[in-house]
């Protein structure tokens, strides 16, 4: 299941966008320059521009979503293509081109010699303070990493990043229901701790935040409780180590 | 001094409250006869509301299943609370044991109690229908977009599916945009 070498044809990056016109273009560029074997599917979420159109023009394969469904709905969507086209490992970027693809590289690396099923890019593990949260956000981050930590007994720095690499088994295992499409989060990180996987986290570098703000929802007072929630009942459900 | 002044004060507050406990003691008194007095007729009028109202509404869930306007499996909560609130109107002894039962006064607060509480589970089932629907309509907006890849610039159009199309059917923003693509659901 790990030691397997990846072909770079069998490698797919999906990038979920929602009305990313002018952004979402370069994204791709970027990653088509790091890694120009692999495939780049762009998940456009009920934009109302031309991201869809971008996507194309840049060289990746599009997906629109019919109706705005959200970043978990628009993620799951991107597993599933992957699922159905035999591609070896997922990897997942911003659209917002805040994460830099670069790090695709160091992530793939870590992935093959950690063993690992999941790459987490954390904009904490490194301390060196690029990335400054507003307060109420850095404290949510936090308090969902300290939980997260807790629960999987490992370091867990940064549970709110977009930036991951996963083996495709893992992604096949949030084609289903168990997949929290409304807030993928800590909640996520949990499940697979419980379920088995391995998750590592590596460093990465952001660029500053072009426009909004990637996790907007990381400190409203809905994003806690559901969170809360989230954790609470991935612990009641029954464990499925067995099952990868 | 101090002393005296406070033993004053004691006796001051021991007469004022045992005048607040004997006014409370006879004024509940003549609230309970007075409500025993009233109570033979509005309990009658409120158990025959009761029954005409759950009669009724019994005969429209029946009437709407036979339209097919509602499935029966839906049916099952909204034909239990009207057979429920009948059986309690109808037998006078049944709903006057639990009035007793739950502490009510009036035999109509317990129809109400019984009703507010099937309404709750009614509402909470709808939850769990929408939650359900929700999940499945995912799972549809998913494979419609999965069916329609589109490629790059080298094969534009190479899964039949015209730019026309696309512009025909504007994609419906019903959320507000918050993370790329992922608003908080409200």
């Amino acid at each position: 299941m790990y030691a397997r070498p990846v072909s770079a044809h069998k490698l797919l990056i999906i990038i979920p966008a929602f009305n990313e016109q002018g952004r979402v273009g370069n994204v791709i560029a970027d990653v088509k320059n790091t890694l120009p074997d692999a495939d780049v599917l762009v998940i456009d979420d009920g934009s109302a521009d031309q991201t869809a159109a971008e996507a194309i023009e840049a060289g990746a394969i599009a997906v629109s979503l019919p109706v705005n469904s959200g970043y978990g709905v628009a993620l799951q969507t991107g597993y599933k293509f992957a699922a159905r086209h035999d591609y070896e490992i997922v990897g997942q970027i911003d659209a917002d081109g805040q994460h830099k693809a670069e790090y695709l590289l160091t992530m793939l690396k870590a992935l093959q010699e950690q063993k690992a099923d999941v790459i987490i890019g954390s904009r904490f593990l490194e301390r060196d303070g690029h990335y400054q949260p507003s307060l109420a956000r850095a404290l949510g981050i936090g308090l969902f990493a300290r939980i997260a930590s807790l629960i999987t007994h490992q370091h867990v720095s940064d549970p709110t990043s977009g930036f991951q690499l996963m083996r495709i088994e893992v992604a096949r295992f949030f084609c289903t229901d168990v997949y929290p499409t409304d807030y993928p989060d800590a909640d996520i990180l949990i499940l697979l701790h419980r379920t088995g996987y391995r998750v590592f986290e590596v460093p990465v570098q952001m660029r500053p935040s072009p426009g909004q703000s990637m996790h907007t929802g990381a400190s409203s007072p809905y994003y806690v409780y559901k969170m809360m929630l989230s954790i609470l009942v991935t612990l009641l459900r029954p464990g499925a180590k067995d099952t990868p | 001094m101090i002393g005296a002044s406070l033993e004053r004060l004691n006796y001051l507050f021991a007469t004022v409250l045992s005048h607040l406990d004997l006014a409370s003691a006879r004024s509940t008194a003549t609230l309970k006869h007075e409500l025993e007095e009233l109570s033979d007729l509005p309990e009658t009028k409120i158990r025959i509301i009761a029954i005409i109202g759950s009669l009724a509404l019994l005969g429209f869930i029946v009437e709407l299943v036979r339209r097919r306007r509602l499935k029966e499996e839906y049916s099952v909560l909204w034909v239990t609370t009207a057979v429920v609130l009948l059986a309690l109107a109808l037998s006078g002894g049944l709903l006057e044991i639990l009035t007793h039962a739950i502490g009510a006064i009036s035999q109509a607060s317990t129809l109400f109690f019984f009703g507010i509480i099937f309404v709750v589970f009614l509402l909470l089932h709808f939850s769990v229908r929408v939650s359900k629907l929700e999940r499945r309509m995912t799972a549809m907006i998913q494979e419609m977009a999965l069916q329609n890849e589109r490629n790059g610039p080298a094969a534009p159009e190479s899964n039949g599916r015209s730019p026309e199309a696309e512009e025909t059917v504007p994609p419906v923003d019903d959320r507000p945009a918050s993370r790329s693509g992922s608003p908080p659901p409200a």
